[in-house]
C-alpha cells in the first residue's frame, strides 16, 4: 500500500468518526423523547442502524464467497473473512441493544420470537464462520469450505428479514416518530455504513498486507527460517 | 435502573465495541505497514587507506 493509499484511508477514518460523532450529538440534544416510550426508545438508532447493516455486511460476505468459488482467487475470501467478522460485530451489538431495551420495554430480557431467534442464529452461523475457517483443514481446503459455509448462512439472512417484516410490533424499530427521529436515524444509518466499511477494508488491507509480507518472507528465508512476521507481532 | 442510564450503557456497549475494534484493526495495519517498508540505507564509513 503506497503513502496516497495510506492518506485515503486515514481521510476516510477521519470522516466516518466525524459522522459517528454527529450522529450521537443528534442522540443526545437533537431527538426529543418519544411521548409514549419516554427516552428508552433512543436505543432504536444505534440499534437499527446496527441491524440493518449486519445485513448489508451479510451480503458482501455472500457475495464474496460466490466470487471465490467463481474465480478460486484468495482476495475473495480475504473479503469474506473481514466481513464476516464485522456481521459477528454488528449482530452482537444488535442483539444486546435489543436486549437492553426489551428489559426496560417488555421487563424480559428476552422473548423466543421469530426475528429474535433468527438474529440469535444468524450471529451463532457467522461466529462458526468464523470458528471453521481456525480450523485444521488440508491445504487449500479452508477458503473452499468456508465459501460453501458461508453461503448456507446466507440462507438467515432472508429468514430474519421477512420476520422482522411480518412481526413488527416484536422487536424494536422507529415506526411513525417526529421528523428528528427519522433524520437522526439516517444519520445512524449512514455512519455505521461508513464504519462497516472502513472495518471490512482495513481488515481486508491488514489481511493482504500480512500475507504478502508472509509469502516474502518465506521466500528469502525458507519455511524453518521464518522471522517474526507482523501477524505474530500483533 | 432508569431509562437514561440504560440507552447511555447501551450507546457505551456497542461503540466501545466497534472503536475498539477499529483501533485494533488501524494499529496492527500500521505496525504492518512499518514492517513492510524498506530499512533506511545503512551509510558505509570507508577511510582513504581501506
Amino acid at each position: 500500500m503506497n503513502r496516497y493509499g495510506t492518506t485515503i484511508l486515514r481521510a476516510y477514518w477521519v470522516l466516518t468518526l466525524s459522522l459517528l460523532a454527529a450522529a450521537l450529538a443528534m442522540v443526545i440534544w437533537y431527538v426529543p423523547d418519544d411521548p409514549q416510550s419516554g427516552p428508552i426508545l433512543r436505543i432504536v438508532h444505534i440499534h437499527l442502524a446496527a441491524a440493518i447493516n449486519t445485513l448489508i455486511a451479510c451480503t458482501v460476505v455472500f457475495a464474496a464467497n460466490i466470487a471465490y468459488l467463481w474465480q478460486r482467487d484468495n482476495r475473495w475470501d480475504a473479503l469474506g473473512d473481514a466481513g464476516a467478522r464485522v456481521v459477528v460485530l454488528l449482530c452482537f451489538v444488535v442483539l444486546v441493544t435489543g436486549m437492553l431495551w426489551a428489559k426496560q420495554a417488555w421487563g424480559r430480557w428476552w422473548q423466543w420470537n421469530s426475528p429474535l431467534t433468527f438474529s440469535l442464529i444468524l450471529w451463532l452461523l457467522y461466529a462458526g464462520y468464523l470458528l471453521h475457517r481456525r480450523l485444521p483443514h488440508p491445504p487449500g481446503r479452508r477458503a473452499m469450505r468456508s465459501a460453501a459455509f458461508g453461503i448456507v448462512a446466507f440462507l438467515d439472512v432472508p429468514l430474519v428479514y421477512l420476520s422482522v417484516r411480518m412481526l413488527p410490533d416484536s422487536h424494536l424499530s422507529i415506526g411513525e416518530r417526529a421528523p428528528e427521529t427519522v433524520q437522526t436515524q439516517i444519520v445512524w444509518l449512514l455512519a455505521v455504513l461508513f464504519l462497516s466499511g472502513g472495518l471490512i477494508a482495513t481488515r481486508y488491507l491488514l489481511t493482504r498486507l500480512t500475507s504478502a509480507s508472509d509469502a516474502s518472507t518465506h521466500a528469502q528465508h525458507g519455511p524453518t527460517q521464518r522471522p517474526a512476521s507482523p501477524r505474530m507481532i500483533a | 435502573m432508569s431509562d437514561t442510564a440504560v440507552v447511555i450503557i447501551a450507546y457505551s456497549f456497542g461503540l466501545m465495541l466497534l472503536l475498539g475494534y477499529a483501533a485494533s484493526l488501524l494499529i496492527r495495519h500500521a505496525q504492518a505497514l512499518r514492517h513492510q517498508s524498506p530499512p533506511p540505507p545503512i551509510a558505509l564509513h570507508t577511510t582513504p587507506d581501506s
